[in-house]
Parts: structure tokens; sequence; C-alpha cells
């Protein structure tokens, strides 16, 4: 009995401790900007094994790496323009709302977190050049249109990408969630159609209380990103 | 159902005198190292610590799931906020999902809400029956089961969620194993578990538990795995510039919808002390963390701390997260390292505070009569 239990002690938290090493770090600052790192090859190796086969089912797959242990994060909120057939806004929805229950807000936060997910896009650096009849990929990146503040998801070839300014794109997770959430609420409030719009705002730095003059123009400045129409 | 051995075991006894069937594999007498590991994972303890988590978490499911009595198709159902046509593109995308997709038992239920709903009424009738300790074999699997399901939902999951069912699948454990070693169970005892565990037992049953190797091993189990939760996050937070420089709280206390620009000037008048106070609170929270495995086993003062440390993570999580799952799980993990005896003496005492203030309100009236009268 003490063998048998001993040994699967062992394999379990075993299973435990490599899921926890196996995670990434950083981002860490290197030549080339700052790059998260990855977990030892050893632990990678194990976890992926017993993850897949052990820890997964036991849904016990969490690294311990929580979000809230990076204090640094945008502030998100977004709402839903909810349209008719005709493309006449019927409603628009703002999450989290302020009127939902404590818990309902909560996760409506969690939610708005997950579509504030951006990810920095890099433009291919010196002159690109493809053999014949191949095409450079296409993103979905935020680009702002002339005279429009809102940045709107557009699909550009690689080579269209701006070499002034960081790009960002939003990550796949997010993207997923949006078109999730905006089929679940056409359903709901029987619209036709529906238009995610996403507010964020970068957070507040501490030593903003050390400015003696006014306060910098971008504490509060507002990005506006529209995730676009989407119909169920 | 009677107890083989009416032992009331409030602390656990040395290894030597540990019954069979462990006694027989440990002698003869092992290197040090081993006689540790099996005197911490295979001693036989009074099952007080693991009932009284039970009831703890029993009421902390409960009020994780009941908010969501108005929202269970929305927040569960496949017509939902993670709809079934989701499900299907994460599983094209695997490898790039930042939560992983798993089993549910709500998958069966489909877009069917009555089934759904069923399903949810289901669990927090589950979830009573387990806090009050009913059929505890039974109902600690279904507990487990349940949790799990309703955490499937990748849309709606908060990081803490994944730490009840940490806390469901080892409260599982210690169940289901309760007893079948150290009592002469009848046959719906080894299926439904032993009566001792109801939460209305007489005090005389309550008193006559046997020692469980289960028990043990639950709560072993979560000690390990909280303690590891616990360094692991410490240490994550280290790789955060805003941790060391000790303003970590101060980004979810001032958010940029919320804060303005008159709050910001009338913190600046106190700055120092202010961010002097944040910092130093935000080193004892990670110097907890860190050290946390030094003194989460130890008795006496070390108490204060681990207890205090979890009420103030409750307290924090709550107001400067606005996290309402943390501080509870936290605080579970926590009464996991008290020892039977400490739960016993918990137990007499606040039993003792309880009969001499009814004593008092009882014999109140009298004396009010008495004086009425003179």
């Amino acid at each position: 009995v003490i063998v048998v239990g001993s040994g699967l002690i062992a394999f379990h938290f075993l299973a435990l401790g490599v899921l926890a090493l196996a995670a990434s770090s950083g981002p860490w600052p290197t030549n080339f900007g700052s790059s998260p790192a990855l977990g030892p090859p050893f632990a990678n190796t194990i976890n992926d094994l017993t993850a897949r086969h052990y820890l997964r089912h036991l849904h016990m797959t969490h690294n311990y790496h929580f979000v809230s242990n990076a204090p640094e994060l945008p502030a998100v909120y977004f709402e839903v323009r909810l349209k008719d057939a005709n493309g006449k806004v019927m409603e628009t929805l703002k999450f989290p709302d302020d009127k939902a229950n404590f818990w309902l807000r909560h996760r409506q936060r969690i939610l708005a977190q997950g579509l504030g997910d951006d990810q920095p896009v890099q433009a291919p650096q010196g002159e690109q050049v493809l053999p014949q009849g191949q095409h450079f990929p296409t993103l979905n990146v935020w680009l702002p249109s002339p005279g429009d503040p809102v940045l709107r998801l557009k699909t550009v070839s690689q080579l269209e990408l701006p070499k002034d300014r960081p790009v960002s794109r939003p990550s796949d997770w997010s993207l997923l969630l949006c078109q999730a959430y905006v089929r679940h609420l056409c359903r709901e409030y029987g619209a036709a159609s529906a238009e995610l719009i996403r507010h964020s705002r970068n957070p507040i730095y501490p030593s903003i209380l050390f400015f003696n003059g006014p306060l910098p123009r971008e504490t509060f400045d507002e990005l506006v990103c529209n995730f676009g129409e989407y119909r169920p | 159902v009677k107890p083989k051995r009416s032992t009331s075991v409030t602390a656990a006894p040395p290894v030597a005198t540990v019954a069979s069937p462990v006694k027989a594999l440990v002698a003869p007498p092992a290197p040090r190292l081993q006689q540790g590991w099996v005197h911490f994972w295979f001693t036989p303890v009074s099952p007080v610590g693991l009932h009284t988590l039970r009831v703890l978490a029993g009421l902390l499911f409960i009020g994780w799931l009941l908010p969501f009595a108005g929202q269970v198709d929305a927040m569960f159902g496949l017509d939902g906020w993670f709809d079934q046509e989701a499900y299907l593109q994460a599983s094209r995308q695997v490898d790039n999902l930042p939560v992983p997709v798993g089993w549910s038992l709500l998958y069966v239920a489909g877009t069917n809400s009555m089934l759904l709903h069923l399903l949810y009424w289901g669990t927090l009738a589950v979830f009573v029956l387990f806090t009050l300790g009913v059929a505890t074999r039974l109902t600690s699997v279904l507990t487990w089961v349940m949790v799990v399901s309703f955490l499937a939902n990748p849309a709606t999951r908060f990081e803490a969620d994944y730490l009840l069912g940490i806390v469901a699948f080892y409260l599982m454990i210690g169940y289901v194993l309760l007893g079948q070693w150290s009592m002469n169970l009848s046959q719906a005892g080894r299926l439904l578990g032993t009566g001792d565990t109801l939460l209305w037992r007489s005090g005389a049953a309550a008193g006559s538990e046997s020692a469980s190797y289960a028990a043990n091993l639950a709560l072993r189990l979560l000690q390990v795995h909280f303690a590891l939760i616990v360094v692991t996050s410490g240490l994550h937070k280290l790789q955060f510039g805003a941790w060391w420089s000790g303003v970590a709280f101060w980004y979810p206390m001032h958010s940029p919808f919320t804060t303005t620009e008159s709050d910001i000037r009338a913190l600046a008048t106190h700055r120092d002390s202010y961010l002097f106070v944040l910092s130093l609170a935000q080193y004892v929270v990670l110097a907890w963390q860190l050290g946390f495995p030094l003194f989460a086993w130890r008795q006496g003062w070390c108490r204060l701390i681990l207890v205090a440390g979890a009420v103030f993570a409750w307290l924090g999580s709550w107001y400067i997260y606005q996290m309402p799952l943390f501080g509870p799980v936290c605080l579970i993990g926590c009464l996991s390292y008290v020892t039977p005896g400490e739960w016993q003496r918990l137990q007499t005492r606040v039993k003792r505070v309880i009969t001499e203030a009814l004593a008092r309100l009882r014999s109140k009236p009298g004396k009010e009569r008495s004086a009425t009268a003179k």
C-alpha cells in the first residue's frame, strides 16, 4: 500500500511540478527587445506527456502563473451595437454592465480582459522578394482610417504593414471570444448582426504622483478598436 | 456503522504505533527520510479537519455557483457566451488556446435549456448534501465531477476557479477512502460513506471517530499542492518590475477608467507615505508567499501568520483586485494545515463560549423577573 501510494503521490507532484516549471517566463530584455523565455526543455518534455495524458483529465493544467500577477495590464470595457436586418442600431450594450450583479459583472470583466489581449506585429525588415506566383501572407491588424480615430480590423498583406509605428493585432483567442459572444447576443436579442467596439486605456503609472505641472495628455487617452460587424 | 477502534485521536501517533497494514510494511526500521515520508503521508489522524474543510468548501461551492442562477444558459449553455461553434473553432487551434478546454458533463445537455437547468439545480443539491455530510462517498465524487464540469467554459472561467477543482479533488480522495481501512462498514457504508460525516451527528458520535489514513492523505495532498501554488505564484510575481519596485498594488487600485485627475492630485499631497505603505504591504505579501512552506506546517505563533495571512489575502483580493474567489479558496488552503488537535481545541473553546453565552441568556430573564417581583 505504501509503495504504490508513494509512487502515485510522487508521480502526481512530479506532474504538477513540471507543469509549473514548463511555463514560459518574462518578458525579459534581449538585444531584440523584450521577449518571453520558454521553460527548460526537460520540464517541457515531461510536461508534454503528463499534462496531456494525466493533468488535463483532472482539469489541473493551470500553471499558477496568474494573470493578476502582471500588474500593468490595460483596463478594458466593450460595447456591442445590435442591429436589425436593415442595419439600424436596435440597442447598444455595455460590458461590464454596471447594472449586473457583482458576480456576473466580474465574469464580464474577465471576458473584456480576454478581448484586450493584443499581440504586437513585426513588419518585415529590408527588401522582400518572393518566387513568381507566390503571395505574401495577409494579416488582420488594427489600422486607423483617415480622419477616424477608431482603429479597425483590416486584412493587409505583410508588405503593407506600416514601418513607422508599432502595429498590433487581436489574438486568435480574443477574435474567437468576440465572435462567440456576438453570436450569443444576436440570438438573445433577436438581432440580425452586431458590432463589437473595445475601449481600453493603458495603466496609470505611479510616477504620475511626482508630476508638478499639468498631467501628460496621454494619461487618460482611450484606445477604441472596432472588431467589425458579425452575423450569426 | 461501528468504528473498529473507538480512539479519538487528536494528533498523529508516531510511526511505530501505527496499526496494520502500515505497521507491517514499515518494519524493520527504515532510514530517516523514508520514515519521515511514511509518517507524513501514511499516519492516521482524526478526520475532524477533513470534515471542517468539507463544510467550508461546500459552502464556497454553493456560493460560487448560486449567483449564476439567472444566467445558466448564457454562462454554461452551448448557446451561451461560448457556443458550440466556438468550441469547434477552439478544438482546431488547441495549441494556441490560453485556457485548455476539457471534458464536461454539461456538454450532454447540448443546447437543451431544460436539461441544463436540471443539471444546474441538481448540482446545487449535490453541493448541499456534500456540505451536510450526506453519503459523502458518493456526493464527494459528484461534487468534483460537477465542479470541473462547470469550469469547462473557457470564456467565463476565472483563474481562482481552478483552485475550486483542486480542493474538490482532494476532498473527493479523502471521502472515497475514508473508513475503508479503519472501520467495519456495511455494504451501504462502503458505497455511500460513513454516518460520522453528518453535520448534525450527536456530540458523542462526533468525538468517537476513528483515526483515518484517508483523512491524513487528503489533507497532506491539499497542503503540498497549496504550498506549490503559493510559492509558484510568488516566484511568478518576481518576473515583473512593479513587484520589485513595490508598486504592484498601485495598478489595480487605480484603474484608468475610474481614476480622475483630482484623485491623482489628492494622492500627490501625501505620495511618500502612501507609496511607503503600499510598497511595504506588497513586500509583506511577497514574503508571506515565498516563505509559506517555512511556517505553514508549524504550530504556535506560526498559525497566526498563516491564518492572518489568509484573512488579509481575502480582504486584499476583494478590495484591491475585486476578485471574489481567491480569498475564500486561500483561506481553505491555509486551514488545511491546522492539525486535528488544534481543531478539537478550537471546537471545545467555541462550544464553551456558546454554552456560557446561552447560560447567561437563560439566567437574565430569571433575574429580571425576580427584580420586577421585588
